[in-house]
């Protein structure tokens, strides 16, 4: 017989006591618990682009230029900056007053470190990759410098607002090195790392020296929830504040719950099909019947609740690139129409291929089979292969891809050269669309210096590939939100969710 | 008063819808002090005894009756806790299988302290030493931090003696305990166990199915038949005086070391089992009996008085008449041709590790020579080789010394020659008939199985299995049952018949006869005699049993760890041995 | 048995060699790119053509396996293709976080397996039999990740009694000394760490062992009643000891050794499994850094994590090995 020892008895029922009595999180006012999907890749901004990520280092480092809430570019590290007529240089001023976490002044030096230096040590950066046209950073003064490039580059301003973009310490760096900066990392932005679990949590604590509106609470923390479900359960069980990239569903659920509020946010995300100019989609009436017949408010309506908008045209409304009144119309009489003349019905479908993704962001795979479900009555029959989201851009270097291929795609800035010309650009790796008389006028178009002539030019361009069936945009894509009703945020336009903008 | 006192105990078992006895009707009286001997075959009951005291019964058998009573209370209507306190305690058992009757997985010393805590000794450690050291086991201090396994058998059962007579029980009851051991560890364990009962004046329950045995330790002896006590009284007198005749059958049934030569006593069938003692009205032994007559088939037995012997016949005054057949004649004409020749044989395993070699000499310079139609028999106890020695025969293991001679050809080699040379000539019987049947195949199939290796057409296979069965004494119609459906005996000429199918000029069989039934054995016993009147075959025969050997084989050889301590013609060997060993053996065999 | 232990220890060179040699292969016969994956999508053909041949996946397939070889017997795993970062660093913050996740499973399952084996054990024959047999079923046929997400919606939605994301409560700093967060409460004095650490261990480690335990349980339970047919249990019986004594001191000491043996090899498929569970409940393991690597192609993490999980589940199983030896007095010749 096991005599239970009096003594095993009373830590026992210490230890019980010490765990009931906890309390279960500590949601005081000047702090919020965020959770997120996905953890950084490392805490060096510059390193990769990965475009969920990208809010967090907006709360520990700055971006040359910020963008407001309706996505306008505005100042931020960078007070004024002028683009000389021809395109070819970027005249800066930066503010005097940035300190970095450390208490070190920030410079024009700091600039030209990240920006140039580290990219021509060779360090593997993404951002290497944003800015291929510049040839120098000249410092003219801590406060002033002049960014220098090899060909008409307008954009540049937008790019200093993107993934990637955000500007990191050269004496400290140098002095830790890159593995001691990752390590403990120091920005200039309005929270402090304070402590960092790969893949756990994320520990922010205002940084009460910052240059600019001082956050209203003192501590962010980050839980990392990579699994849907487990962040529906901690957002319903109060154990977090806030929470994206739940499902459509879930979020109008919990909207109903007492105390949570839910939220379809439109963001500068576009949903649309990327399409081939060969192949079965080498005759224009089959790609403008395929077109035509997608019903896209009925897609809004059965995977986001209506609240995604129908798009027409490859950029998001409140963007340079959108035109008003362009439209395309669900015209399912029109594509059998076209169908047929080119001797197609449904009796005798025309066959092509279609890819997508299963998972890459919400109900992509579920909208497919909708669009295949809409093809199959006009007289399109298509077979649905699934695909990784990597592997778009090794099939369409391998020229594997699929006749059309759904497709996501951010963009933050909501610039109509990341938008058509990105999407439409034969040379990089995004666009399926080969034709060499689109595809000179976009190429063509990245170089037009004179802003106002670059964003007619990019709207003249958009028009014109979805009227000749080069690009079929179908919804502009919602953020799914779920917070606690007493915490206030901004929202941004590209679902941006920052600690900095947050209060109760 | 006495110490266990049966009265009518009945226990009746549930046979699907049927309830038949398992035990009828028993009434016995055991003194404090004295041995009590229940003598009977396998399925006679003698278990049933020692189960009810304990109220350990299998499934579906009850116990009832007037009364079992321990020392004056009745086991029967005593409450469960009671009867618990006294096991162990005032009663105790000393089990059949010593090296499986303790924790594997913990110390001697633990179990006996956990034994003598439960008796309430207060000191353990001293009075275990001072148990095990009244057993006359060596270093008993040491012993107590020992496993069960590094202890051989007659030192567990030693043990378990201890423990039983370390309560200072006023019953102990011993089911079968020397049946697994050797010859010589069973004479010492006899002694043992004789000298605790007689100082502690226990009184014993021995239960064994060998009668001379029970002779030997017993005051008193009960033979037990299909359930019920057929005779009862002094030792002495059931043993030299037997008044039932199924005692003396079991007397001559069994062959015997000493004395002149004789036939054994071939009783037909065997004991019915428990549900076919439903049908049978009358005695129970009147099928087999060869004094049966009419009246017994029709009316129970009394039970018939004649001072303190009982017995439950009414014919006693005959059986005295009752005798075996002549003893054996040797084969007529001259012993053939050598059949089998070895020289300097011998195997040694290699064991352990690349560190730490052992070499184990099974077999160490073996010479023999077996002729055509010639019975040989191996004697020795657990060790000696004698397996060992069949094996390599058959060429089953590879030699490491000398050499074998078959039929003239060096089979020593292991190549096709020899393997051909092998398959002509020899065959060999496996002692147990349970696993050495393919329970999947019917009795026709595997008796012609050499046939079938041979390639030799179904129908022919058929008569020739059909012929084997009557060589075998069993009916035709056995052939297409299974061997699960066969008695032990049965299953034994099978595997019998299956070696004789192809007619082997020598024919090894490895304790053919061990733990069957006396009279079962004596059937299979005769059978060979028989086949061999007729096939002609050579036989070497291994056995524990020296009066088995006796009666079958006309040469001996006698194996002790792996030598040949003594070889030659049967009778000289066993009435004058040479070699103390075999003088040891000799001793050791029970008298009676 | 020092020698048969010697023996294991030596097979577990070449088991690895195996192992890793199986998986290289495999990885890179996969059509996956992950050159391509480490760069931008931005990058043009020759900047990833560039990027290839500097992870030397242009060269030889043998000539890839030796470079990668000598680099891990040197302790060199390799740089982490999405994360740029060494993957010996991310092994070591992630695994003691795993070990401690599946260790506490283990109890859990260990615990669960054999009580619940005593119970059944006890209600053969009798009339719960059947509602045991029932519940050991379903208890089997749920696997873990649904028990994970069950427990998250009734222990932390519905009752919001216990947490059910990361290690710790978010007021509180980890104490990083061993990776061991509840050894590392204890070394750094703070109960109320540990408390946290703990509720946060309770649900994972449940879910992980509720899953593996029916398997202990039903083999607990044949063994008791194997145990019970042989000799010493019924000359126990009739020395007198009691049920009671007899199941927990006699047969149970027998019949936990293939019990264990079991766990052992559980042991293995339960480390695996603790991937999905750890993704599910945001726990920060070894587990979910897998996940995210197989998800990017990150060749250098997925081989360094399978290499550990093989070595993890190899020497648990060594050392269950170990300890059946033990205690089966009849193993040591």
């Amino acid at each position: 017989m096991v005599k239970l020892s009096r003594r095993v008895f009373a830590q026992g029922a210490s230890l019980a006591s010490l765990l009931a009595s906890l309390p279960a999180v500590a949601a005081g006012k000047d702090s919020v618990t965020i959770g997120w999907p996905s953890d950084v890749t490392g805490w060096d901004p510059n390193q990769r682009f990965t475009p969920d990520a990208q809010a967090l280092y907006k709360m520990v480092f700055d971006q040359p230029l910020d963008q407001s809430p309706s996505l306008k570019l505005i100042p931020n590290l960078i007070k004024a900056w002028t683009l000389a007529p021809d395109g070819m240089s970027l005249a800066l001023e930066f503010r005097d007053d940035v300190r970095f976490h450390d208490g070190s002044k920030m410079t024009s030096a700091d600039f030209r470190w990240t920006f140039f230096e580290r990219v021509k040590s060779g360090q593997k950066l993404d951002i290497a990759n944003s800015f291929r046209k510049l040839k120098d950073i000249e410092i003219i003064s801590p406060t002033k410098a002049v960014m220098r490039f090899d060909s008409p580059a307008p954009t540049v301003p937008v790019w200093l607002a993107f993934l990637g973009s955000f500007v990191v310490p050269k004496d400290y760096m140098e002095k830790v090195g890159l593995e001691g900066f990752a390590a403990k990392p120091i920005g200039t932005g309005p929270y402090k790392l304070v402590e960092y679990q790969m893949n756990g949590r994320i520990v922010l604590e205002r940084n009460e020296d910052y240059w600019g509106p001082k956050p209203k609470l003192k501590r962010v923390v980050i839980e990392i929830i990579k699994d849907p479900s487990a962040r529906v359960a901690a957002i319903q069980s109060g154990s977090i504040d806030l929470t994206v990239g739940v499902p459509v569903r879930e979020a109008e659920r919990l909207g109903k719950v007492a105390g949570l509020k839910g939220e379809l946010n439109p963001i500068q995300r576009v949903i649309l099909l990327q399409v081939r100019n060969d192949q079965a989609f080498a005759d224009p009436n089959v790609r403008l019947a395929a077109h035509h017949a997608i019903d896209k408010a009925a897609l809004s309506k059965a995977f986001y609740g209506g609240a995604a908008v129908p798009l027409s045209l490859p950029a998001t409304p409140g963007t340079p690139g959108f035109v008003d009144g362009f439209k395309f119309a669900y015209d399912p009489a029109m594509a059998t129409k076209l169908l047929a003349a080119s001797g197609f019905s449904p009796a005798k479908p025309v066959k092509i291929g279609m890819a997508t993704t299963n998972g890459q962001f919400p109900n992509d795979y579920d909208m497919a089979r909708a669009i295949v479900a809409m093809w199959k009555k006009v007289g399109i029959e298509a077979e649905l292969e699934v695909i990784e989201y990597a592997k778009y851009f090794e099939l369409n270097r391998g020229n594997k891809l699929p006749e059309t291929t759904l497709y996501s795609f951010d963009n933050a800035t909501g610039d109509p050269e990341i938008y058509a010309g990105y999407l439409l650009n034969p040379k990089l790796p995004f666009s399926p669309w080969k034709d060499p008389v689109l595809g000179e006028k976009v190429i063509a178009q990245f170089n037009v210096a004179d802003e106002a002539k670059r964003i007619a030019g990019w709207r003249a361009i958009g028009q014109e590939a979805v009227t000749m069936g080069a690009c079929m945009p179908l919804l502009q894509s919602v953020q799914t939100l779920v917070r606690k009703t007493d915490l206030a945020y901004s929202k941004y336009g590209n679902g941006w969710v920052l600690g900095q903008t947050m209060n109760w | 008063m006495s110490v266990l006192r049966a009265e009518g105990l009945i226990v009746p078992a549930r046979i699907g819808p049927l309830t038949v006895p398992a035990l009828r009707d028993l009434n016995l009286a055991l003194a404090p002090g004295k041995v009590l001997g229940l003598v009977g075959e396998s399925g006679a009951g003698k278990s049933m005894v020692g189960r009810a005291i304990a109220q350990m019964l299998p499934p579906g058998f009850t116990v009832s009756g007037r009364g079992l009573h321990f020392a004056g209370q009745d086991l029967l209507t005593m409450p469960a806790t009671e009867r618990r306190a006294l096991l162990g305690r005032q009663i105790a058992f000393i089990p059949q299988e010593p090296l499986s009757a303790l924790n594997p997985v913990r110390t001697i010393g633990s179990q006996f302290g956990e034994h003598l805590r439960r008796v309430g000794v207060a000191d353990w450690r001293a009075a275990a030493v001072a148990a095990l050291q009244s057993v006359h086991l060596p270093d008993p201090a040491g012993l107590l931090d020992r496993y069960p396994h590094q202890l051989s058998g007659g030192m567990c059962q030693r043990v378990l003696i201890a423990m039983a007579f370390a309560s200072k029980p006023a019953l102990v009851v011993a089911d079968e305990p020397t049946t697994a051991l050797d010859v010589t560890i069973q004479a010492r364990i006899i002694r043992v166990m004789r000298e605790l009962q007689q100082l502690h004046d226990t009184a014993v329950l021995f239960i064994t199915h060998d009668l001379r045995l029970a002779a030997e330790v017993c005051d008193e002896i009960a033979v037990l038949y299909a359930g019920g006590v057929v005779e009862h009284g002094p030792a002495e007198v059931v043993l030299n005086e037997p008044l039932h005749p199924y005692t003396k059958c079991l007397l001559l049934s069994a062959p015997e070391i000493h004395g002149p030569r004789r036939g054994l006593y071939t009783l037909p069938e065997q004991m019915p089992g428990l549900r076919a003692l439903a049908d049978i009205p009358g005695c129970r032994f009147a099928p087999r009996c060869p004094l049966a007559r009419e009246s017994c088939r029709n009316a129970p037995a009394l039970l018939v008085l004649k001072d303190a012997h009982r017995v439950a016949c009414p014919y006693p005054g005959e059986v005295p008449g009752i005798s075996a057949g002549p003893a054996l004649a040797a084969p007529e004409g001259q012993a053939g041709a050598v059949l089998v020749e070895a020289r300097d044989l011998g195997k040694t395993f290699r064991t352990g590790t690349p560190f730490r070699r052992r070499a184990v000499a099974a077999v160490q310079g073996v010479n023999f020579t077996l002729h055509e139609g010639e019975f040989l028999g191996v004697v020795g106890e657990s060790g000696s080789g004698k397996s060992t020695l069949a094996r390599l025969l058959m060429g089953l293991e590879r030699p490491t010394s000398g050499e074998i001679r078959l039929a003239g050809r060096d089979v020593s080699r292991w190549d096709g020659a020899a393997r051909r040379t092998r398959l002509q000539t020899a065959q060999m019987v496996f002692q147990d008939p349970q696993s050495a049947l393919n329970p999947r195949r019917r009795v026709a199939s595997i008796v012609t199985q050499a046939l079938e290796a041979a390639g030799l057409p179904a129908a022919t296979r058929e008569a020739k299995a059909a012929e084997i069965l009557a060589d075998l004494g069993m009916p035709a119609e056995l052939g297409s049952r299974f061997p699960n459906q066969l008695s032990g005996g049965q299953r034994q000429r099978v595997n019998i018949g299956r070696a004789l199918c192809l007619v082997p000029k020598l024919l090894v069989a490895d304790e053919i006869v061990s733990g069957l039934d006396v009279s079962v054995q004596a059937q299979l016993l005769a059978l060979l005699a028989r086949l061999r009147a007729e096939h002609r075959f050579a036989l070497l025969l291994i056995s524990h049993d020296l009066a088995v050997v006796r009666y079958l084989c006309e040469r001996v050889m006698v194996m002790q760890r792996g030598v040949v301590v003594e070889q030659g013609r049967t009778e000289d060997v066993f009435a004058n041995p040479q070699h103390p060993y075999t003088k040891e053996l000799l001793a050791a065999v029970p008298k009676g | 048995m020092v020698l048969s232990f010697a023996r294991r220890l030596a097979a577990v060179g070449p088991i690895l060699l195996v192992v890793s040699l199986l998986l290289f292969v495999a990885l890179r016969l996969l059509p996956v790119d992950p050159a391509a994956m480490s760069m931008p999508p931005t990058a043009t053909k020759v900047e990833i053509e560039a990027a290839r041949s500097a992870m030397g996946l242009d060269r030889p397939l043998v000539e890839q396996y030796a470079i990668w070889l000598g680099q891990t017997l040197h302790g060199d795993f390799g740089t982490s293709i999405h994360m740029r970062r060494p993957v010996g660093g991310l092994l070591l913050e992630t695994l003691p976080a795993t070990i401690e996740l599946s260790v506490a499973a283990m109890i859990v399952a260990g615990l669960l397996g054999i009580g619940g084996g005593l119970a059944l054990f006890a209600l053969r024959n009798r009339r719960g039999e059947a509602v045991a047999e029932l519940t050991t079923t379903l208890m089997m046929s749920i696997p873990e990740f649904l028990w994970a997400l069950l427990f998250i919606f009734l222990f932390g939605v519905l009752l919001s009694a216990l947490p059910f994301t990361g290690r710790l409560d978010p007021g509180m700093t980890r104490p990083v000394v061993s990776g061991f967060l509840l050894l590392d409460a204890l070394l750094v004095g703070r109960p109320d760490i540990y408390a946290s650490a703990l509720r946060h261990l309770l649900l994972p480690a449940a879910a992980l062992g509720i899953a593996f335990a029916p398997p202990v349980m039903r083999v607990l339970r044949t063994s008791l009643v194997d145990v019970y047919q042989e000799d010493y249990i019924r000359q126990a019986r009739l020395r007198g000891v009691g049920e009671a004594r007899i199941l927990l001191a006699h047969a149970l000491k027998n019949a936990i050794l293939p019990t264990l043996t079991l766990m052992g090899v559980q042991f293995g498929f339960l480390f695996g499994g603790s991937l999905l569970v750890e993704v599910i409940y945001a726990y920060p393991g070894m587990g979910n850094l897998m996940v995210d690597a197989v998800r990017n192609a990150d060749l250098p993490i997925i081989q360094a994590v399978a290499l550990t999980y093989c070595v993890v589940v190899l020497a648990i199983t060594s050392a269950v090995d170990a300890l059946v030896l033990l205690l089966n007095p009849r193993l040591r010749a």
